[in-house]
């Protein structure tokens, strides 16, 4: 089980989510960098099913309904960034006299829903439920990212891929080259087919615009 | 019959009789050529609509770059990515339409009612097409089974040939070297041999490899109730042509460079000949001699008679041409019943005789035994007579492009051409093998209604099946580079549409194996080596003999 993150604060769609990472009010210390780093994959909190007592804690355990995603994009909130004057207090006395303040930057980062998980395990594809605000997030471990990615047969399955593809960002290629880097290391014998996922998707968009 | 479909139609195709229909094919089971049909009603019944398939195309596969890593099945990656489903491909299939089997007509009627977009199609049964497509039935009177249905299992689709057909409207089997076209003929000729054929067969055999034909008169399977078939051989040294029996066209052409006097005074000759001594009746001498009556020069038996230039020539042309020869004879003829009878295959080996020759042995025969027949149909000759042939003859001719060569003038060639317009009113039914049909006569390929056309790589060869053949569709001649050893397409009046087969084994061996060179050099290394070896040092150790003159003497 890994640390929590940030929390959700928005969503663009059903699969894409935006969250805003702890700031120095809400934790001891920021997340660091690699938490939230382009391609980790992270777990959003669920509500608990009904019939389960809110008391139990669930949401703390390693196998509790969550959404399965990854950071696709990140985005830096200041208040001050074009507020450029007049000005009454240095930067220094600022948290003197208004230590609110602060805590108005953030760091957003989006991220796309590629499965959740139940009870029956991790799966891969788009959601049925959808995640509240508020709902936390989390990095996934690595035994975890690994067990999202095998099917029911053990297989290393990558179904999330046409939705990501789909996805209108520049930045997509770039996060599934990113992904099958991630797993290239992680389940090492399945390099033959992940090199061929990972040069047809380099050469369409490495290769081909530049062509 | 199979209840499930295996397509669905799609639409009409670019011509009137065609169709196009989708079907994910996982069995693999709608070849090129293969039969299929739908249901549409015809005079009030429903009936099956027969097509065969013409072209595919894909419209569904895997993308190219699936494809990378020949380590990685495309199906794995598809896989992956979470398409786990098998139905990874889907075709197109354009089907030209033959229509529904008109008893009546005995033959396909194309109802020109197009499927209905979405319709099912069915694949045909084994044991319809089995009924359909071909004229003759296996074993029965008038059939000869040469092979099964290509798209099919072995065995499963019987293809008889009508043998009416074809020894009436005559044949072609056209292939390239070694791709089985003496092999095909071994089996016709089989067929025709049989109880239920016992056919009159003359074949010509320039190669001499048909002798394992012999073989059929002490199989068990060609017997029946008394009926054994025969098979007489004629090698070379047998064969014996009546010089009287050679028309003045035949002479022309075996007297190569013949002035033009030369050519008068050897007409006024023949019919001088003809004439004096009655047709059929004269010896060479007596033939000389007709050339020194007609002549210019001093007339008379005599030698003297030599010195006109002309006649002089042309008696010295007739001896070299038939003086020397062991086939052209002054009475003895190869006479047609010893040829010609119903359950008998005559094969005439023409191998080790001069091309020339050879075509004019083939006129020489061809028209004896064409003219025989009109005498014999016309009631001119009746039982006893010299040539009378009461029944329709067969003859396969090997080699054909020799007897009819395309651009060049052979004397067989307009006797050819007589007996494929004109053969089926007296029953004499002729069959041409070639591996050249580019250099074939194309008037003759026209001629001939039923063809069997095997591998053909040349595109010469091509163009002129293309041309002379019409029965055949386009779509059946893109396939003829591809066809295997032993692969036939068959088409014209023998089958009811054209077929691709798998051409059935021979009962009998065959003959036109090639040598291997290799195994009979090594032989050599081992017989002929060491006996030559011995041979040469005796010839060392013999002492050379001159004479007084110093001469050597061999």
């Amino acid at each position: 089980m890994t640390e929590q993150i940030g929390v959700i604060v928005n969503s663009n769609s059903h699969i894409d989510y935006v969250c805003r990472l702890y700031g120095p009010l809400e934790r001891e210390r920021r997340p660091p960098p690699d938490a939230y780093a382009f391609g980790s994959f992270v777990a959003i909190s669920l509500p608990p099913p009904p019939a389960t007592s809110p008391d139990t804690g669930q949401g703390s355990t390693a196998d509790a309904p969550c959404l399965i995603g990854v950071v696709y994009n990140s985005m830096l909130v200041n208040p001050n960034f074009t507020n450029l004057g007049p000005r009454l207090t240095s930067n220094s006395e600022q948290t003197v006299f208004s230590p609110d303040l602060i805590d108005e930057t953030a760091i957003l980062v989006g991220l796309l829903a590629l499965g959740w998980q139940d009870k029956s395990g991790p799966q891969q594809g788009t959601p049925r439920p959808s995640a509240e605000v508020g709902a936390t997030v989390r990095n996934l471990t690595d035994e975890e990212i690994r067990q999202f990615h095998r099917d029911e047969n053990g297989r290393l399955t990558l179904r999330y891929a046409a939705t990501l593809l789909a996805h209108n960002s520049p930045l997509v290629p770039a996060l599934l080259l990113q992904i099958i880097d991630r797993l290239d290391t992680l389940v090492p014998q399945e390099q033959a087919i992940l090199q061929v996922m990972r040069n047809n998707i380099a050469w369409k968009s490495i290769v081909q615009p530049a062509g | 019959m199979p209840s499930s479909a295996i397509g669905t139609v799609k639409g009409p195709g670019e011509t009137l009789h065609e169709f196009t229909f989708i079907a994910p094919d996982p069995d693999r089971q709608l070849k090129h050529g293969e039969f299929v049909y739908y249901t549409a009603p015809v005079d009030g019944s429903e009936r099956q609509i027969l097509g065969r398939i013409t072209a595919r195309a894909a419209v569904k596969l895997f993308p190219d770059i699936f494809m990378a890593d020949p380590s990685v099945p495309p199906h794995t990656l598809a896989a992956m990515l979470g398409y786990e489903s098998d139905a990874t491909e889907l075709f197109e299939l354009t089907v030209t339409v033959l229509g529904y089997y008109n008893e009546d007509l005995l033959d396909f009627t194309n109802p020109r009612v197009p499927p209905q977009g979405g319709a099912p199609v069915f694949i045909a049964a084994n044991e319809t097409l089995t009924d359909l497509l071909s004229r003759g039935r296996q074993g029965e009177l008038g059939s000869a089974y040469i092979g099964d249905l290509l798209s099919r299992d072995p065995g499963a689709v019987p293809v008889a040939l009508d043998v009416r057909g074809f020894t009436s409207t005559h044949l072609a089997i056209i292939a390239s070297t070694g791709s089985g076209k003496s092999y095909l003929a071994g089996v016709l000729l089989e067929e025709l041999m049989m109880p239920y054929n016992r056919a009159s067969v003359l074949v010509i055999d320039p190669h001499g490899e048909y002798d394992t034909l012999q073989q059929v008169q002490n199989l068990e399977s060609f017997r029946e109730h008394g009926y054994s078939p025969k098979v007489r051989i004629f090698r070379p040294h047998d064969l014996r042509v009546r010089i009287s029996s050679l028309s003045l066209p035949d002479l022309r052409y075996l007297l190569t460079n013949l002035s033009e006097k030369m050519h008068y005074q050897l007409g006024r000759a023949y019919r001088y000949a003809q004439r004096t001594w009655g047709e059929d009746r004269y010896t060479l001498e007596q033939l000389y001699r007709a050339v020194r009556e007609v002549g210019d020069g001093a007339q008379g038996e005599n030698e003297a008679a030599d010195e006109d230039p002309t006649t002089g020539a042309l008696i010295w042309r007739l001896g070299a041409a038939l003086g020397g020869s062991g086939i052209f004879h002054d009475f003895e003829n190869i006479e047609l019943d010893e040829m010609f009878q119903p359950g008998m295959c005559t094969l005439v080996q023409l191998n080790e005789v001069e091309p020339r020759q050879q075509q004019v042995i083939v006129a020489a025969l061809l028209r004896r035994v064409y003219q025989a027949r009109i005498d014999t149909e016309r009631g001119k000759l009746q039982r006893g007579d010299r040539n009378h042939v009461p029944f329709p003859v067969f003859c396969l001719l090997e080699e054909a492009h020799n007897f009819a060569p395309a651009n060049a003038d052979a004397v067989s060639s307009d006797q050819l051409k007589i007996i494929l317009s004109e053969g089926r009113k007296f029953g004499v039914g002729a069959g041409l093998i070639s591996q050249r049909p580019g250099r074939l006569d194309s008037d003759v390929l026209s001629q001939c209604m039923t063809q069997c056309i095997m591998r053909i790589t040349n595109p010469i060869d091509q163009n002129r099946i293309a041309e002379s053949v019409e029965s055949v569709g386009r779509d059946m001649l893109r396939e003829l580079p591809a066809l295997s050893k032993g692969q036939v397409i068959v088409s014209g009046a023998s089958v009811n549409t054209p077929l691709m087969l798998r051409v059935r084994t021979r009962r009998t061996e065959h003959g036109g194996e090639d040598i291997n060179a290799p195994a009979q050099w090594r032989q050599w290394f081992e017989n002929e080596q060491p006996a030559q070896a011995a041979d040469s040092a005796l010839f060392a150790e013999k002492e050379l003999e001159r004479d007084e003159d110093g001469m050597l003497w061999a």
